[in-house]
Order: structure tokens, then C-alpha cells, then sequence
């Protein structure tokens, strides 16, 4: 080993836990982003791997006019149309009734377009006319298997099926009902395969026809689904629905959008603050050691040489910290993939080792500690040789700090005072950069806090001022007045509503959104509206916000419903819109409702909405009743199948919220990690740098308690000052990450709590006392003789 | 008579308008081989910004420099890193060793710059310099004058024709001091190399083959010491 190369492995050990500080933060950044770029690249690998191999549909279109499929085959890009049909309809299970899907599949094999993937049992069998296949997610919620029985509701009432197979659906691989209710809560959903003739039996109006269809390997998809929606707009389909909008396509790709911005965003946080860190440290070794630069320039040693030795030092670091980044955030992204598609049920999972991910990893550590070390390292290809001729040199010309120039009184503060002041200002390059190491770890925390806020506050939102039901009781007829009215009677009861529940499709312009249409009475009192007056309109349409970028439709405007169960379309005015946290549903009046589809044509009297997910009775609860026993009394009313507690939902989301905690519990770790890397850097290399003034100090009777005040105070002066530009832009920066998230199913719009912005400066305070304890131990330990001779870090 | 350094109206100037300073106003000098010269002057005389010139760490305002035949003055920058290396030897004040490095390192780090054994020349000028028991220390366990020792030692490691000292016992007490101007004058005995010592401290001129007095950065004296005293009879 050479000498040069000697020297640099002891300036390694001599500064070892500044070092180790930087190369950690590298790690965490490249760890970061090996982590969450493999996990979206293997997910993302695994979904299209269940995909293709069950042939998830590219386009649904549901309630077209008959022979659209042979249509829809004919459209150039089209492999495959294929028809079946679809029916939300109850199902008894136990003694549990909830609103369950039949959807058909040949009875003697699988379809051409969404097929499933049986784990357990066997396929449907021509032979066995009652059997059916369950999708996992009810098969687990209920411990049904193979051989079970349970009932479904049919036009001739209820019919026992047997379960015959456990079946992995690429459309339920997240169980949601659809894009307004994405979140069904286990045990109120389920999905059944069932051979045709089943759902001939259920509800008429229950029923939609759907065509679903693959594209051609390589077609162009825009092209392809402008295509099909012209030809199914034709065809008058109620629902036109691409394999990007399909819920659980959608829902899975909302999370592969976290995991891509975390493979991004996160990690330039983490190697901004290491090449800070990095860059602190060497410019000081490269400052402390100019007189030794200068030497060996005057001995003869070439400049390149002597650049070289001082950019080695970033590129070793940053290789260093890479390398080892690189293999743990491979790991854990495999870890990740492994868990997630494990939680999900996804039946592929597809590791992949990419090299892309090894070499941008390692790249990203290098190049970061290259720049790094590249102006120190430019430092030394410029120094003069006759630096060697020099002493120590003060590090900053003196003079009054920026406040004291402002507010001149303040330079009749006790001196210990003006030194904390005028410290901040001593080295204006390394005080800014702690104040960036500050702003970067408040990034990374209110970003990950910011969500929780957001989360819980929508919550709160959806269940306190929305949806104001405390249950909402199914029936097995068309509910009337009668039934309202005996619900209402019920014991603990305040309030018993008729609500009207339909799949809807709205549309305006040549463009259609497929949406839910919700139907209250006036003046409700189970749902709140975000508007001005809070209420409905009596002759229009309240929509949710989404729906003006959907099909670009404004106040003022008529749109078109379609409603492909009744096989029927109304129209009406937009009367005003409402910001929800969930969902993009259309609201009308009842009455009004029911007039208009008395009025279409072919017209819907109200008695034939008799499917029991189409009107239902919402209740609320008498405060401070016991929600159990109301909710038993209203299950035991005549006619009532089904009881579905609305709090539930909300408890539900309450317990995900765990998982949340665990996240912004990992985010605040490496946040303060961070900030500690780059504030015990910068103070490692500010008390070095002071040593003699220090160890001065000491020598003329100043108390160690003293000095580390002094240390302290300065510190954490510099702390205070980054804290404010880092609440804004970790505030900014969290608006921005929320917004992402945002979509027509879920709107993320940030709402941050005060508090969480105080918790996160006292948390950065924390960090910065935590950070100054290594420094002012070093302090005491200084041999004030020594110091005073060797002048060196 | 060979010449080591000749200079000829040699001027240095740092700033320019009311700032300017005239470090060195027109020198011209010559230096002997294997002589011992003093530079004296009082601070801000222009002694380290001669010794500089001649050293080629810095470029002259106008004038040339001639050492050992080569015109110092117009060589480039990499010309300049390769003179230094090849010619001239450096001892400074503040010693400037590497921390981090032994004795033995500190002087293997220059030596393994030129050709031919390294290791063999170092351990060679460590025994010159009576360290060749210490090279393993670090510079923190080692005393002022050790290592000024090892800062010599690291100079004449490159066997250079000119050794360039600047105020090389100004961090030292006397006895310190006078061993490694003993050291020093060593470095002449062969005759083929020359020391040109930087300093104020007038008793180390009693000890110089020639001394030269510097003022306002001209060369005001130039003195030949026919009978140079010894290194231990000098006392301040």
C-alpha cells in the first residue's frame, strides 16, 4: 500500500464516526431506493405476471345492446370479446347476509378473458349444476372451503349452492365492489363464479350483461380503447371501463405509485444530506491539512496525485455506502415484494434480480460522494505550495454577527451570548448546511406525517360529517314507507331513512364516467353535503368534484345517467359539487329520483327496485345506546335480511392506521437519522476545527459545563433556523406527495395538524441536543496541552 | 566557482494600486555551491517570498531565477512540480508532517516519489538524521526538534541540490534549535549541496558561509564569513 494510500486509510480511522456518519446516510438512501425501486419493479413484474397469465380483461363494457361482442371482436387491436354477465345479489352465509357478486364463467373449463386461478377444490363441472367457485378474499373471511355450502338470492329465492372450488380472480386481487366503494369492508362483499344459468335465475334487475376483451400482444392501447368506447357509446353501453379504471387495477396501482415516488424522492433526500455531510467533512480535512498539501506540492508531488488522493476519499465513501446499500435494498425490496403479494394474495410473485438496480444504486452512492469530495478535491488542485509557509490561520475574518448589525443593542449581551450569535455566521457554508440537514429531515418527516393527518382527518370527515348512519338494514323486497317506519319504531333508533343505492353511469359530451348514483330523502339526516347549505338540490344533481375532470361537465350543465341494471337512462342538471374524501358519487332527492325514472324510457316504477343493494333503509342510533342490541332489534324486523353497521368501516380503517404508524415510525428513525448525520458532522468538524480556542478556553478557567453550553447554543440556534424554512417546504412537500395520490376513488388533499408541525420541531430539537453529545465529550476529553502543540484534527 | 542560485533583478509584487506591495524590488544575487547562507532580515523584509522565488512556489513579477542552470522563471507548472521535486529540498517552520503517518511514512511518502529504493533511502537519512529509532512514532509522540528531524529528513530524502529552510528553529527552544542547525550544516559537507536558511534571529548568521541582509525587499548586504562559527557556540 502506498503511503498516500496509508495516510488516507488513518484519516479514515481518525474521523471514523464521521465516516461512518456519512457512509451510513448513503447506505440508508441507496438502501431506500434499492428497496422501494425493486419492490415496485417486482410488483409491478408480479401483477402483469397474474395478468397475462389469467388474461385480465383490457376493457369492460357492461350493458350494451345485444351482439356487441361480435361488434367489439371487429374493432382492429381486439383478440378476443367475449360475453358473460354480472349480478350484485345477496348472500347467506352462516348467519351473516351481505351483498355478494355472481359473475359467469363456462361451466366446463375457463373463459377466454379473465380467467381464474383455482387453488383449491376444482374447476365448475357441467355435472355439478349448484357448484361454484369463491374468490379467496370470502373463502377467507368466512373459512369456507371445499364441500361448504351457503345460499344466494335468485328471482325464486334463496338457493344453496356448494362451494366446488377457491378461486384467484386478477379482478379481486383487491376485493372492491367499485370505484365508489373501494373499501369493502371484509364479510360485507364477496365475489362467486357461477355457470350461467345461475345468474339467469337472480333478480332481473340485478343483472348486467358485460362484454370484456384482450387486446392483440403489442396493440396500441389508446388507440384500441378510443376504438371500443366509440363502438360501445354506439351500442348504448351503460359502462365503459379500461383495465387502468378496473377498482383492484386501479387500487394496486395507487400503491405501486407510493413505492415509485419512495424509489425517488426519498432517496435524493438521504444523498442530498450525505454529500453534505461528506462534502463538511472533507473540506475540513482538506482545510486542516493545507499546510501538508502545501508541503508535498513543495516536495514535488503532483497536483492530479494529490486531487486524486482527496477525491478517493468521496469516491470510496460513496462506493462503500453504495455497495452495501445496494445489497440490503435488494434484499429488503424482495423482502417487501415477498410480504406484500403474500398480504394480497397475489398468486404470482416474481423476483427479479436486476443489475439496473445494482448499478443505479452503486451510481447514485458514487456520484454522490464524487460531488462531494469534488471541491475540496478542487480545493487541493488550486492550493499554492506556498501554503506550506503558513501557520494556522484564523478561519473567518471577525465582525458582528447579522442580528447584532440589525438590532445594535443586542451587542450589550453578556459575551457568551455574542458568541452563540456570531458562531452561527462563523462559517456561513457549514451553518447553512446543517440548516439544509434540517429542512431535508423535516421533509422526510411531515411527508410521512402528513399522510396519518390526512388520513384521519378525511376519516374523520367521511364517518362524522358524511356518512352520519350509525346501519343500514337490507331487505328482501322493495322497501316502502312501511318498512321505514318500522325500522324507525325500533327501540334505540332516531332515525330510519329510505335510501336508493344504483350503479350509474354519467355522461356528457360523448364522455362517460361509471359511478354510483345515491338517493336521499330531504332534508336527510344520514348524509351530510359539503356544500354551502348543506343540502341536496330538490331538481338536480349534486355530484362529487372528480366528476368536472371526467367528463368535464360544470354547474349548469345537463348529463345523461345511465343505469345498466334498469336497462334505462335519465337526464338531469348539475346543481352543484362536493369535495369527499371517498368516491366520486352522484346524489339526487328521492322523490326526484323516483319521479324521473317513473318518467324514462322505458320507465322504472319504484316498485320493481326491489334488489336489496338498491334500497335500503339507513338508520342512526340513539347517543349513547348499545349499538349491538339495536342493530339485533332492527335484524330481527320482519322483511330485513341484513344489517350492516356502518362504524365498522370506520374502526376498520382505524386498525390500517397501525400500519401507517409503523411507516412514519421507520420515516421519523431515518429522518432523524439524518439530521443527526449531518448536525454530528457538522459539529464534529466545528469543535475540531476550534480545538485550540477550546481547549484556550479551558486553559483560562472557562468550565466544561461552560463550554459545552456554549456549544450547545449554537447549535441548536442553527437547528432553530433551519426548523422554519423546513416546516414550509416539508409542508409543501407533503401537499405535493398527497396530491399525487389523489384520484377520482380518494382524494388526498393534506390536512395537516399545527400540532404535528410542533411535534416535528421539538423532534428536530431532540435531535440536535442528541447530536452535540459526542462533540462536547470530545471537548472534555481535549488535552488542552496537546491541542495547543499539534494544531491538527 | 559554480553558482547554486543566481537571480537577477529579481521583483515580486502582490496587489496592485493602494494595495500593492513590493515583496522583493529588483534582486540580484549569487549563491555559491556548497555553501551555507543565512538570509536575515527583519519580518516583512521579503525573506520568505525570496526563498519562495527560488523555490518556484510562486511566480516572479518580472527578473529570473537560475538554479543549477535551469531558469526557474520560465518554467510551467508541471515543469515547476518536477524542479521541486528533483532539486530542491524544504524545511519549514511549522514542520507540516503528516499526522496520521509515522516518522518513517512521512519520508517514504516523499521518497517513494523518485526513482530507486525508497525504503533504503528513507531508512538511510533517518539514521542521518539520528531517528532511525524513532521512525515508527507518530509526530504527536515525538518532540519539536524530532520533528524537525523528520521535516529535514524528509527534504533531503530526494538527495536535492538546494536546501530550502524557513525559519526552521523558530518553533524550537535553543538547544533544540542549535542540534538541528548542527543537522543542517551537515547537509553542506560534501560540498555539492547548499542550505539557504531563512531567518530573523541574527546569531544563526554567525554560523553562515554567507549571509545576506534583506530589507523592504532589497538585498541590502552580502557578507562572505571566511571563519563560520560552529553550531554549538552559537547561544540567543
Amino acid at each position: 500500500m502506498s503511503y498516500l494510500a496509508t495516510k488516507r486509510s488513518r484519516d479514515f480511522r481518525r474521523s471514523r464516526w464521521q465516516f461512518i456518519a456519512v457512509f451510513i446516510t448513503i447506505a440508508l438512501g441507496v438502501v431506500m431506493f434499492g428497496a422501494s425501486y425493486d419492490s415496485y419493479r417486482n410488483l409491478n413484474v408480479s401483477y402483469n405476471g397474474t395478468y397475462d397469465r389469467l388474461h385480465f380483461a383490457d376493457m369492460t363494457v357492461t350493458g350494451a345492446d345485444p351482439g356487441f361482442a361480435d361488434t367489439a371482436a371487429a374493432v382492429p387491436g381486439v383478440a378476443v370479446a367475449e360475453e358473460r354477465a354480472q349480478a350484485d345479489i345477496p348472500f347467506s352465509i352462516d348467519d351473516t347476509v351481505l351483498i355478494g357478486r355472481i359473475v359467469t364463467m363456462p361451466s366446463d373449463g375457463q373463459p377466454e378473458v379473465n380467467q381464474v386461478d383455482v387453488t383449491d377444490g376444482a374447476y365448475l363441472s357441467p355435472s355439478d349444476p349448484t357448484g361454484v367457485l369463491i374468490e379467496t378474499h370470502l373463502a377467507e373471511q368466512f373459512d369456507l372451503g371445499v364441500g361448504d355450502t351457503f345460499e344466494i338470492a335468485t328471482g325464486a329465492g334463496w338457493t344453496t349452492v356448494t362451494v366446488r372450488g377457491i378461486a384467484v380472480s386478477p379482478e379481486y386481487l383487491w376485493p372492491a365492489r367499485s370505484r365508489q366503494e373501494f373499501f369493502s369492508l371484509p364479510g360485507t362483499f364477496g365475489v362467486a363464479f357461477v355457470s350461467a344459468d345461475a345468474v339467469a335465475a337472480a333478480a332481473p334487475e340485478a343483472t348486467a350483461n358485460q362484454v370484456v376483451m384482450r387486446y392483440d400482444e403489442g396493440a396500441d392501447r389508446v388507440t384500441v380503447d378510443a376504438a371500443v368506447t366509440d363502438a360501445a357509446n354506439a351500442a348504448h353501453a351503460a359502462d365503459i371501463m379500461t383495465q387502468a379504471d378496473q377498482p383492484s387495477n386501479a387500487g394496486l396501482d395507487l400503491d405501486l405509485k407510493g413505492f415509485e415516488q419512495m424509489a425517488i424522492a426519498f432517496p435524493i433526500l438521504f444523498l442530498i444530506a450525505a454529500g453534505m455531510a461528506a462534502f463538511i467533512l472533507l473540506t475540513r480535512i482538506v482545510y486542516t491539512q493545507r499546510s501538508q498539501i502545501g508541503t508535498l506540492r513543495a516536495s514535488g508531488m503532483s497536483r492530479s496525485k494529490l486531487t486524486w488522493h482527496y477525491l478517493s476519499y468521496g469516491l470510496i465513501l460513496g462506493t462503500a455506502g453504495a455497495i452495501v446499500g445496494t445489497i440490503l435494498g435488494i434484499a429488503a425490496g424482495w423482502g417487501i415484494t415477498g410480504m406484500y403479494t403474500q398480504s394480497l394474495g397475489i398468486p404470482d410473485t416474481i423476483r427479479e434480480l436486476r443489475w439496473s438496480t445494482a448499478v443505479v444504486g452503486i451510481l447514485f452512492g458514487v456520484v454522490t460522494g464524487a460531488l462531494a469530495a469534488l471541491a475540496p478535491a478542487l480545493a487541493v488542485f488550486h492550493a499554492s505550495p506556498a501554503e506550506a509557509m503558513r501557520g494556522e490561520v484564523p478561519t473567518t475574518g471577525g465582525g458582528h454577527s447579522l442580528v447584532e448589525t440589525v438590532i445594535p443593542p443586542l451587542r450589550r449581551l453578556p459575551v457568551r451570548w455574542l458568541m452563540v450569535l456570531r458562531g452561527v455566521g462563523r462559517n456561513k457554508l457549514r451553518s447553512l448546511s446543517t440548516m439544509l440537514g434540517v429542512v431535508l429531515a423535516l421533509t422526510l418527516v411531515l411527508s410521512a406525517w402528513g399522510m396519518i393527518d390526512t388520513v384521519r382527518t378525511l376519516l374523520d370527515r367521511q364517518f362524522n360529517e358524511i356518512d352520519l348512519s350509525d346501519a343500514t338494514a337490507l331487505a328482501d323486497r322493495p322497501v316502502d314507507d312501511d318498512l321505514v317506519a318500522v325500522i324507525a319504531g325500533v327501540d334505540g333508533v332516531a332515525v330510519a331513512e329510505p335510501v336508493i343505492t344504483l350503479p350509474a353511469t354519467a355522461k356528457f359530451s360523448g364522455d362517460s364516467y361509471g359511478t354510483q348514483l345515491q338517493a336521499y330523502v330531504k332534508d336527510t339526516r344520514v348524509r351530510g353535503f359539503l356544500t354551502d347549505d348543506g343540502a341536496l338540490p330538490s331538481d338536480g344533481i349534486l355530484a362529487g368534484v372528480s366528476l368536472k375532470d371526467e367528463i368535464g361537465v360544470d354547474v349548469g350543465d345537463t348529463i345523461t345517467i345511465t343505469f345498466g341494471t334498469l336497462e334505462t337512462s335519465i337526464t338531469g342538471p348539475i346543481r352543484g359539487f362536493v369535495t369527499e374524501p371517498m368516491g366520486t358519487v352522484l346524489y339526487m332527492e328521492r322523490d326526484t329520483l323516483l319521479a324521473a325514472l317513473a318518467a324514462a324510457d322505458p320507465a322504472v316504477p319504484e316498485t320493481t327496485l326491489g334488489n336489496p343493494t338498491v334500497t335500503t333503509v339507513a338508520t342512526a342510533f340513539v347517543d349513547g345506546v348499545d349499538r349491538d342490541a339495536v342493530m339485533e332489534r332492527i335484524h330481527d324486523v320482519d322483511g330485513v335480511i341484513s344489517v350492516v353497521d356502518s362504524r365498522e368501516v370506520y374502526d376498520l380503517v382505524q386498525q390500517f392506521m397501525g400500519l401507517f404508524y409503523a411507516f412514519i415510525g421507520i420515516m421519523i428513525v431515518f429522518g432523524g437519522a439524518m439530521a443527526f448525520a449531518l448536525i454530528f458532522n457538522t459539529i464534529s468538524v466545528n469543535v475540531a476545527e476550534r480545538s485550540t480556542e477550546y481547549a484556550t478556553m479551558r486553559a483560562n478557567g472557562l468550565s466544561n459545563r461552560r463550554v459545552a453550553a456554549l456549544i450547545t447554543g449554537e447549535n441548536v440556534l442553527l437547528v432553530s433556523l433551519g426548523i422554519i424554512p423546513g416546516l414550509i417546504v416539508g409542508y409543501l412537500a407533503a401537499a405535493w406527495m398527497m396530491s399525487t395520490y389523489s384520484s377520482d376513488m380518494i382524494k388526498f388533499n393534506l390536512e395537516m395538524r399545527p400540532w404535528t408541525l410542533v411535534l416535528a420541531a421539538i423532534a428536530m430539537i431532540i435531535v440536535a441536543l442528541l447530536s452535540v453529545i459526542p462533540g462536547i465529550r470530545t471537548v472534555r476529553r481535549l488535552n488542552i496541552v496537546e491541542v495547543v502543540r499539534e494544531r491538527a484534527i | 566557482m559554480s553558482l547554486a542560485v543566481r537571480t537577477t533583478d529579481l521583483t515580486k509584487i502582490y496587489g496592485e494600486g493602494e494595495t500593492e506591495v513590493r515583496a522583493l524590488d529588483g534582486v540580484s544575487l549569487e549563491i555559491p555551491k556548497g555553501e551555507f547562507v543565512v538570509i536575515l532580515g527583519p519580518s516583512g523584509a521579503g525573506k520568505t517570498t525570496l526563498l519562495n522565488q527560488i523555490g518556484a512556489l510562486e511566480e516572479p513579477t518580472s527578473g529570473t531565477t537560475d538554479v543549477d542552470g535551469v531558469i526557474v522563471s520560465s518554467l510551467n507548472e508541471k515543469e515547476r512540480t518536477e524542479y521541486r521535486l528533483r532539486t530542491i529540498g524544504f524545511v519549514f517552520q511549522f514542520f507540516n508532517l503528516v499526522p496520521t503517518l509515522t516518522a518513517r511514512e512521512n519520508i517514504g511518502l516523499i521518497a517513494e516519489l523518485i526513482d530507486g529504493d525508497a525504503e533504503a533511502r528513507t531508512d538511510e537519512v533517518l539514521d542521518q538524521v539520528g531517528l532511525a529509532e524513532r521512525g515508527d512514532h507518530f509526530p504527536g509522540q515525538l518532540s519539536g526538534g524530532e520533528q524537525q528531524r523528520v521535516s529535514i529528513a524528509r527534504g533531503l530524502v530526494k538527495n536535492p541540490s538546494l536546501v530550502l529552510c524557513d525559519e526552521p528553529t523558530g518553533s524550537l527552544d535553543i538547544e533544540t534549535g542549535i542540534q538541528i542547525l548542527e543537522l543542517l550544516r551537515t547537509v553542506t559537507a560534501d560540498g555539492d549541496r547548499s542550505v539557504l536558511t531563512v531567518t530573523h534571529n541574527a546569531i544563526i548568521a554567525e554560523m553562515a558561509d554567507r549571509v545576506i541582509r534583506v530589507r523592504d525587499g532589497v538585498v541590502v548586504d552580502v557578507q562572505v564569513n571566511s571563519s563560520p562559527a560552529e553550531p554549538s557556540e552559537l547561544t540567543w
